[in-house]
Protein backbone atom coordinates (compact mmCIF):
# COMPACT_ATOMS: atom_id res chain seq x y z
CA UNK A 1 0.00 0.00 0.00
CA UNK A 2 1.56 3.10 -1.32
CA UNK A 3 0.26 6.22 -0.45
CA UNK A 4 1.28 9.65 -2.56
CA UNK A 5 0.30 12.17 -0.13
CA UNK A 6 2.12 11.85 3.07
CA UNK A 7 5.60 11.57 0.92
CA UNK A 8 4.59 14.77 -0.92
CA UNK A 9 4.15 16.28 2.18
CA UNK A 10 7.26 14.90 3.68
CA UNK A 11 9.15 16.52 0.60
CA UNK A 12 7.45 19.33 0.94
CA UNK A 13 8.47 19.73 4.71
CA UNK A 14 12.20 19.07 4.05
CA UNK A 15 12.57 21.66 1.30
CA UNK A 16 10.84 24.19 3.59
CA UNK A 17 13.24 23.36 6.59
CA UNK A 18 16.02 23.98 3.67
CA UNK A 19 14.24 27.15 2.77
CA UNK A 20 14.55 28.69 6.56
CA UNK A 21 17.85 27.62 7.49
CA UNK A 22 18.56 29.46 4.40
CA UNK A 23 16.83 32.20 5.30
CA UNK A 24 18.08 32.36 8.49
CA UNK A 25 21.11 32.31 6.95
CA UNK A 26 20.98 35.50 4.70
CA UNK A 27 22.34 37.78 7.61
CA UNK A 28 25.99 37.07 6.55
CA UNK A 29 27.41 39.43 4.29
CA UNK A 30 29.74 38.27 1.07
CA UNK A 31 30.29 35.61 -1.24
CA UNK A 32 28.92 32.95 0.63
CA UNK A 33 25.59 35.45 1.23
CA UNK A 34 25.12 35.08 -2.61
CA UNK A 35 25.02 31.02 -2.45
CA UNK A 36 22.40 31.28 0.72
CA UNK A 37 20.14 33.40 -1.78
CA UNK A 38 20.03 31.29 -4.03
CA UNK A 39 19.20 28.17 -2.11
CA UNK A 40 16.68 30.32 -0.97
CA UNK A 41 14.97 30.71 -3.80
CA UNK A 42 15.30 27.82 -5.09
CA UNK A 43 13.98 25.76 -2.16
CA UNK A 44 11.22 28.14 -1.72
CA UNK A 45 10.11 27.84 -4.85
CA UNK A 46 10.23 24.23 -4.41
CA UNK A 47 8.43 24.15 -1.04
CA UNK A 48 5.48 25.99 -3.21
CA UNK A 49 5.36 23.50 -5.97
CA UNK A 50 4.76 20.72 -3.38
CA UNK A 51 2.15 22.88 -1.59
CA UNK A 52 0.52 23.19 -5.33
CA UNK A 53 1.26 19.75 -5.99
CA UNK A 54 -0.87 18.86 -2.85
CA UNK A 55 -3.31 20.66 -3.73
CA UNK A 56 -3.76 19.12 -7.47
CA UNK A 57 -3.33 16.09 -6.59
CA UNK A 58 -6.33 16.07 -3.36
CA UNK A 59 -8.80 17.65 -5.77
CA UNK A 60 -10.50 14.39 -6.34
CA UNK A 61 -9.99 13.42 -2.92
CA UNK A 62 -11.39 13.65 0.48
CA UNK A 63 -10.68 17.09 1.85
CA UNK A 64 -10.50 17.96 5.63
CA UNK A 65 -11.34 21.15 6.37
CA UNK A 66 -8.11 21.58 8.26
CA UNK A 67 -6.11 21.02 5.53
CA UNK A 68 -8.39 22.96 3.15
CA UNK A 69 -7.41 25.94 5.78
CA UNK A 70 -3.89 25.20 5.83
CA UNK A 71 -3.08 24.85 1.96
CA UNK A 72 -4.79 27.90 1.52
CA UNK A 73 -2.96 29.62 4.22
CA UNK A 74 0.21 28.61 3.21
CA UNK A 75 -0.71 29.49 -0.63
CA UNK A 76 -1.19 33.01 0.06
CA UNK A 77 1.45 33.04 2.63
CA UNK A 78 3.58 32.24 -0.23
CA UNK A 79 2.26 35.08 -2.61
CA UNK A 80 2.25 37.45 0.10
CA UNK A 81 6.23 36.34 0.52
CA UNK A 82 6.73 36.68 -3.03
CA UNK A 83 5.17 40.17 -3.38
CA UNK A 84 7.02 41.35 -0.20
CA UNK A 85 10.25 40.36 -1.71
CA UNK A 86 9.20 42.58 -5.00
CA UNK A 87 8.76 44.93 -3.19
CA UNK A 88 12.03 45.57 -1.11
CA UNK A 89 10.22 44.76 2.03
CA UNK A 90 11.64 41.06 2.33
CA UNK A 91 14.07 42.39 5.01
CA UNK A 92 11.68 43.57 7.48
CA UNK A 93 8.72 41.00 6.86
CA UNK A 94 10.55 38.27 5.31
CA UNK A 95 11.33 36.06 8.67
CA UNK A 96 7.76 36.81 10.23
CA UNK A 97 6.03 35.65 6.98
CA UNK A 98 8.67 32.59 6.26
CA UNK A 99 8.67 31.04 10.22
CA UNK A 100 4.70 31.15 9.37
CA UNK A 101 5.09 28.85 6.43
CA UNK A 102 7.19 26.34 8.55
CA UNK A 103 4.30 26.56 11.37
CA UNK A 104 1.71 25.59 7.90
CA UNK A 105 4.17 22.64 6.78
CA UNK A 106 4.12 21.53 10.32
CA UNK A 107 0.34 21.17 10.22
CA UNK A 108 -0.08 19.93 7.05
CA UNK A 109 2.69 16.84 7.92
CA UNK A 110 0.66 16.78 10.89
CA UNK A 111 -2.54 16.63 8.88
CA UNK A 112 -1.26 13.94 7.03
CA UNK A 113 0.04 11.81 9.39
CA UNK A 114 -2.91 9.51 9.68
CA UNK A 115 -5.47 10.36 7.31
CA UNK A 116 -3.43 9.66 4.18
CA UNK B 1 -66.23 -29.28 -19.94
CA UNK B 2 -63.94 -27.86 -21.61
CA UNK B 3 -64.89 -24.15 -20.48
CA UNK B 4 -64.75 -25.10 -16.72
CA UNK B 5 -61.42 -26.65 -17.57
CA UNK B 6 -60.39 -23.63 -19.19
CA UNK B 7 -61.99 -21.49 -16.21
CA UNK B 8 -59.60 -23.29 -13.67
CA UNK B 9 -56.78 -23.28 -15.68
CA UNK B 10 -56.83 -19.33 -16.23
CA UNK B 11 -56.98 -19.18 -12.08
CA UNK B 12 -54.05 -20.88 -11.74
CA UNK B 13 -52.17 -19.35 -13.86
CA UNK B 14 -53.49 -15.74 -12.74
CA UNK B 15 -52.66 -17.58 -9.07
CA UNK B 16 -48.75 -18.42 -10.17
CA UNK B 17 -48.25 -15.33 -12.12
CA UNK B 18 -49.22 -13.29 -9.15
CA UNK B 19 -46.95 -15.65 -6.38
CA UNK B 20 -44.03 -15.39 -8.98
CA UNK B 21 -44.51 -11.51 -9.09
CA UNK B 22 -44.19 -11.28 -5.25
CA UNK B 23 -41.51 -13.74 -5.05
CA UNK B 24 -39.10 -11.70 -7.07
CA UNK B 25 -36.36 -9.32 -5.71
CA UNK B 26 -37.96 -5.74 -5.84
CA UNK B 27 -36.48 -2.19 -4.93
CA UNK B 28 -37.88 -0.01 -2.34
CA UNK B 29 -37.50 4.02 -2.05
CA UNK B 30 -37.22 5.21 1.21
CA UNK B 31 -38.98 8.38 1.75
CA UNK B 32 -40.96 7.51 -1.80
CA UNK B 33 -42.61 4.38 -0.91
CA UNK B 34 -42.06 4.52 2.90
CA UNK B 35 -41.60 7.31 5.55
CA UNK B 36 -39.23 5.34 7.09
CA UNK B 37 -36.28 2.76 7.02
CA UNK B 38 -37.51 0.24 9.15
CA UNK B 39 -41.12 0.36 7.71
CA UNK B 40 -39.59 -0.21 4.24
CA UNK B 41 -37.56 -3.54 6.09
CA UNK B 42 -40.54 -4.87 7.36
CA UNK B 43 -42.39 -4.52 3.93
CA UNK B 44 -39.61 -6.11 1.95
CA UNK B 45 -38.96 -9.63 1.12
CA UNK B 46 -35.60 -11.39 0.92
CA UNK B 47 -33.41 -10.19 -1.94
CA UNK B 48 -35.01 -6.87 -1.87
CA UNK B 49 -33.17 -3.07 -2.20
CA UNK B 50 -33.98 -0.43 0.28
CA UNK B 51 -32.60 2.82 -1.54
CA UNK B 52 -32.61 5.42 1.26
CA UNK B 53 -32.32 9.16 0.23
CA UNK B 54 -30.33 12.01 1.62
CA UNK B 55 -31.22 13.13 5.07
CA UNK B 56 -31.31 12.72 8.94
CA UNK B 57 -33.50 9.71 10.02
CA UNK B 58 -33.97 8.70 13.98
CA UNK B 59 -34.53 5.04 14.27
CA UNK B 60 -33.12 2.05 15.64
CA UNK B 61 -33.55 -0.33 12.68
CA UNK B 62 -33.76 -4.06 13.39
CA UNK B 63 -32.94 -6.54 9.97
CA UNK B 64 -34.21 -10.21 10.77
CA UNK B 65 -34.26 -11.25 6.49
CA UNK B 66 -31.25 -11.14 4.26
CA UNK B 67 -32.12 -7.33 2.31
CA UNK B 68 -29.93 -4.50 0.88
CA UNK B 69 -29.82 -1.40 2.29
CA UNK B 70 -28.07 1.52 0.91
CA UNK B 71 -27.96 5.20 0.49
CA UNK B 72 -28.38 6.69 -2.68
CA UNK B 73 -25.68 9.50 -2.32
CA UNK B 74 -22.76 8.07 0.72
CA UNK B 75 -22.72 8.98 4.28
CA UNK B 76 -22.07 12.61 4.07
CA UNK B 77 -25.44 12.89 3.31
CA UNK B 78 -27.65 10.23 5.15
CA UNK B 79 -27.50 9.90 8.77
CA UNK B 80 -29.29 7.44 10.97
CA UNK B 81 -29.65 8.51 14.21
CA UNK B 82 -30.82 6.40 17.38
CA UNK B 83 -34.12 6.93 18.19
CA UNK B 84 -33.29 5.20 21.81
CA UNK B 85 -29.62 5.69 23.09
CA UNK B 86 -29.96 2.26 24.46
CA UNK B 87 -30.55 0.38 21.45
CA UNK B 88 -28.04 0.20 18.20
CA UNK B 89 -28.57 2.06 15.30
CA UNK B 90 -28.65 -1.09 13.05
CA UNK B 91 -29.06 -4.60 14.60
CA UNK B 92 -28.79 -7.32 12.09
CA UNK B 93 -30.19 -10.42 14.02
CA UNK B 94 -30.30 -14.14 12.86
CA UNK B 95 -29.85 -13.55 9.12
CA UNK B 96 -27.62 -13.82 6.38
CA UNK B 97 -26.35 -12.06 3.19
CA UNK B 98 -27.65 -8.35 4.46
CA UNK B 99 -25.92 -5.44 2.90
CA UNK B 100 -25.36 -2.13 4.92
CA UNK B 101 -24.14 0.22 2.94
CA UNK B 102 -23.21 4.16 2.45
CA UNK B 103 -24.72 5.45 6.07
CA UNK B 104 -23.62 7.36 8.58
CA UNK B 105 -24.74 5.68 12.10
CA UNK B 106 -24.59 7.89 15.26
CA UNK B 107 -25.80 8.68 18.82
CA UNK B 108 -26.20 5.02 20.17
CA UNK B 109 -24.93 4.62 23.65
CA UNK B 110 -24.79 0.49 22.92
CA UNK B 111 -23.25 0.33 18.98
CA UNK B 112 -23.62 1.79 15.29
CA UNK B 113 -23.78 -0.97 13.78
CA UNK B 114 -24.63 -4.35 15.44
CA UNK B 115 -24.59 -7.85 13.91
CA UNK B 116 -25.63 -10.50 16.31
CA UNK B 117 -25.95 -14.39 14.91
CA UNK B 118 -25.06 -13.04 11.21
CA UNK B 119 -22.98 -14.77 8.80
CA UNK B 120 -21.85 -13.39 5.16
CA UNK B 121 -23.47 -9.50 5.43
CA UNK B 122 -21.34 -6.86 3.70
CA UNK B 123 -21.04 -3.61 5.90
CA UNK B 124 -19.18 -0.90 3.98
CA UNK B 125 -19.07 2.64 3.10
CA UNK B 126 -20.29 3.37 6.35
CA UNK B 127 -19.38 6.30 8.88
CA UNK B 128 -19.80 5.32 12.75
CA UNK B 129 -19.38 7.97 14.92
CA UNK B 130 -20.09 8.82 18.59
CA UNK B 131 -21.89 5.95 19.68
CA UNK B 132 -20.74 3.26 22.39
CA UNK B 133 -18.49 1.30 19.64
CA UNK B 134 -18.36 1.84 16.47
CA UNK B 135 -19.65 -2.38 14.77
CA UNK B 136 -19.67 -4.76 16.89
CA UNK B 137 -20.07 -8.19 15.46
CA UNK B 138 -21.24 -11.03 18.50
CA UNK B 139 -21.90 -14.56 17.51
CA UNK B 140 -20.97 -13.92 13.61
CA UNK B 141 -19.40 -15.17 10.80
CA UNK B 142 -18.20 -14.82 7.61
CA UNK B 143 -19.08 -10.98 7.03
CA UNK B 144 -17.03 -8.32 5.51
CA UNK B 145 -16.23 -5.15 6.91
CA UNK B 146 -14.90 -2.69 4.09
CA UNK B 147 -13.67 1.03 3.78
CA UNK B 148 -15.69 2.03 6.79
CA UNK B 149 -14.88 4.98 8.97
CA UNK B 150 -14.60 4.74 12.33
CA UNK B 151 -14.38 7.61 14.96
CA UNK B 152 -14.54 8.85 18.12
CA UNK B 153 -16.77 6.18 19.90
CA UNK B 154 -16.93 6.12 23.60
CA UNK B 155 -15.22 1.89 23.61
CA UNK B 156 -13.99 0.23 21.14
CA UNK B 157 -13.88 1.22 16.99
CA UNK B 158 -14.51 -2.48 15.66
CA UNK B 159 -15.41 -5.26 18.43
CA UNK B 160 -15.45 -8.60 17.61
CA UNK B 161 -17.25 -11.51 20.34
CA UNK B 162 -17.01 -15.30 19.53
CA UNK B 163 -17.05 -14.27 16.11
CA UNK B 164 -14.88 -16.22 13.39
CA UNK B 165 -13.51 -15.89 9.68
CA UNK B 166 -14.92 -12.36 9.18
CA UNK B 167 -12.89 -10.00 6.51
CA UNK B 168 -12.12 -6.47 7.73
CA UNK B 169 -10.23 -4.27 5.12
CA UNK B 170 -9.78 -1.01 4.21
CA UNK B 171 -11.33 0.71 7.37
CA UNK B 172 -10.49 3.90 9.63
CA UNK B 173 -10.60 3.45 13.19
CA UNK B 174 -9.47 6.29 15.04
CA UNK B 175 -9.57 8.56 18.02
CA UNK B 176 -12.12 6.01 19.97
CA UNK B 177 -12.01 6.35 23.57
CA UNK B 178 -10.38 2.81 24.18
CA UNK B 179 -9.20 0.22 21.76
CA UNK B 180 -9.77 0.72 18.26
CA UNK B 181 -10.18 -3.24 17.11
CA UNK B 182 -10.83 -5.86 19.53
CA UNK B 183 -11.11 -9.30 18.71
CA UNK B 184 -12.19 -11.12 21.70
CA UNK B 185 -12.29 -15.09 21.50
CA UNK B 186 -12.62 -14.78 17.92
CA UNK B 187 -10.63 -17.17 15.91
CA UNK B 188 -9.86 -17.32 12.14
CA UNK B 189 -10.75 -13.54 11.54
CA UNK B 190 -8.59 -11.51 8.90
CA UNK B 191 -7.81 -7.51 9.24
CA UNK B 192 -6.25 -5.94 6.13
CA UNK B 193 -4.56 -2.25 5.01
CA UNK B 194 -6.81 -0.56 7.91
CA UNK B 195 -5.63 2.40 9.54
CA UNK B 196 -5.73 2.54 13.10
CA UNK B 197 -4.89 5.73 14.66
CA UNK B 198 -5.05 7.86 17.41
CA UNK B 199 -7.11 5.35 19.64
CA UNK B 200 -6.96 6.36 23.65
CA UNK B 201 -5.98 3.13 24.41
CA UNK B 202 -4.48 -0.05 22.17
CA UNK B 203 -4.65 0.27 18.46
CA UNK B 204 -5.41 -3.58 17.63
CA UNK B 205 -5.81 -5.97 20.56
CA UNK B 206 -6.12 -9.99 20.43
CA UNK B 207 -7.68 -11.85 23.24
CA UNK B 208 -8.14 -15.32 23.50
CA UNK B 209 -8.57 -15.22 19.84
CA UNK B 210 -6.13 -17.92 17.61
CA UNK B 211 -5.19 -18.23 14.13
CA UNK B 212 -6.22 -14.41 12.94
CA UNK B 213 -4.73 -12.80 10.02
CA UNK B 214 -3.26 -9.61 10.05
CA UNK B 215 -1.87 -8.08 7.33
CA UNK B 216 -0.90 -4.38 5.77
CA UNK B 217 -2.03 -2.30 8.69
CA UNK B 218 -1.01 1.30 9.77
CA UNK B 219 -1.28 1.45 13.52
CA UNK B 220 -0.32 5.00 14.53
CA UNK B 221 -0.18 7.03 17.68
CA UNK B 222 -2.17 4.94 19.59
CA UNK B 223 -0.87 4.17 23.39
CA UNK B 224 0.22 0.83 22.24
CA UNK B 225 0.35 -0.25 19.02
CA UNK B 226 -0.50 -4.16 18.53
CA UNK B 227 -1.27 -6.09 21.86
CA UNK B 228 -1.91 -10.27 21.62
CA UNK B 229 -2.85 -11.86 24.93
CA UNK B 230 -3.46 -15.88 25.90
CA UNK B 231 -3.53 -16.36 21.93
CA UNK B 232 -1.72 -18.91 19.73
CA UNK B 233 -1.39 -19.18 16.02
CA UNK B 234 -1.82 -15.53 14.62
CA UNK B 235 -0.09 -14.26 11.48
CA UNK B 236 1.01 -10.85 11.37
CA UNK B 237 2.55 -9.31 8.26
CA UNK B 238 3.90 -5.80 6.81
CA UNK B 239 2.24 -3.92 9.58
CA UNK B 240 3.53 -0.38 10.42
CA UNK B 241 3.08 0.32 14.32
CA UNK B 242 4.60 3.27 15.01
CA UNK B 243 3.63 5.22 18.49
CA UNK B 244 5.53 8.15 18.27
CA UNK B 245 5.15 8.67 14.54
CA UNK B 246 3.66 12.47 15.32
CA UNK B 247 6.58 13.10 17.12
CA UNK B 248 8.91 11.26 15.29
CA UNK B 249 8.23 11.93 11.65
CA UNK B 250 8.39 15.82 12.07
CA UNK B 251 12.24 15.21 13.89
CA UNK B 252 13.35 13.03 11.22
CA UNK B 253 11.96 15.48 8.43
CA UNK B 254 14.00 18.40 9.91
CA UNK B 255 17.09 16.31 10.66
CA UNK B 256 17.25 15.20 6.31
CA UNK B 257 15.97 18.93 5.99
CA UNK B 258 19.29 20.14 8.05
CA UNK B 259 21.52 17.20 5.68
CA UNK B 260 20.11 18.44 2.69
CA UNK B 261 20.84 22.02 3.71
CA UNK B 262 24.33 21.05 4.25
CA UNK B 263 24.91 19.08 1.26
CA UNK B 264 23.64 21.82 -0.98
CA UNK B 265 25.54 24.67 0.13
CA UNK B 266 28.41 22.00 -1.09
CA UNK B 267 27.14 21.39 -4.11
CA UNK B 268 26.52 25.20 -4.65
CA UNK B 269 30.46 26.40 -3.03
CA UNK B 270 31.85 23.73 -5.63
CA UNK B 271 29.97 25.36 -8.55
CA UNK B 272 30.48 28.61 -7.63
CA UNK B 273 33.84 29.05 -6.04
CA UNK B 274 35.55 25.65 -7.36
CA UNK B 275 36.26 24.25 -3.64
Amino acid sequence: MFYTFPWLASIGFITATVNLISGLQLTRKGEIAVIERIMHRLNGYLSLFFCLLLVVRKINDKWSPLLLATLVVGILLYLMKIWVVRIKRGKRYGSHIGILLFITWFVVIYVHIYKP
Amino acid sequence: MAKTFLMVFSFCLAVMLILSAKSQASTIHVPDDYKNIQAAVDAAIPGDTIIVASGEYSENLVVTKPVIIKSKNGHDTSTVKALLPSAPVFKVINTDTVVISGFTAAGSANSGIYLYRAGKCEISNNKTVRNGSGIVLSLSDNNHLINNEIASNEKFGIYLESSGANTIDKNTVSLNNDKGIFFNLSDNNTLSENVVSSNYWDGITLWSSNYNTLDGNKVLRNMYGITISNSSGNILINNSVWRDIYVLLPVILIYMGIMLYVVERKIFRIIYFKE
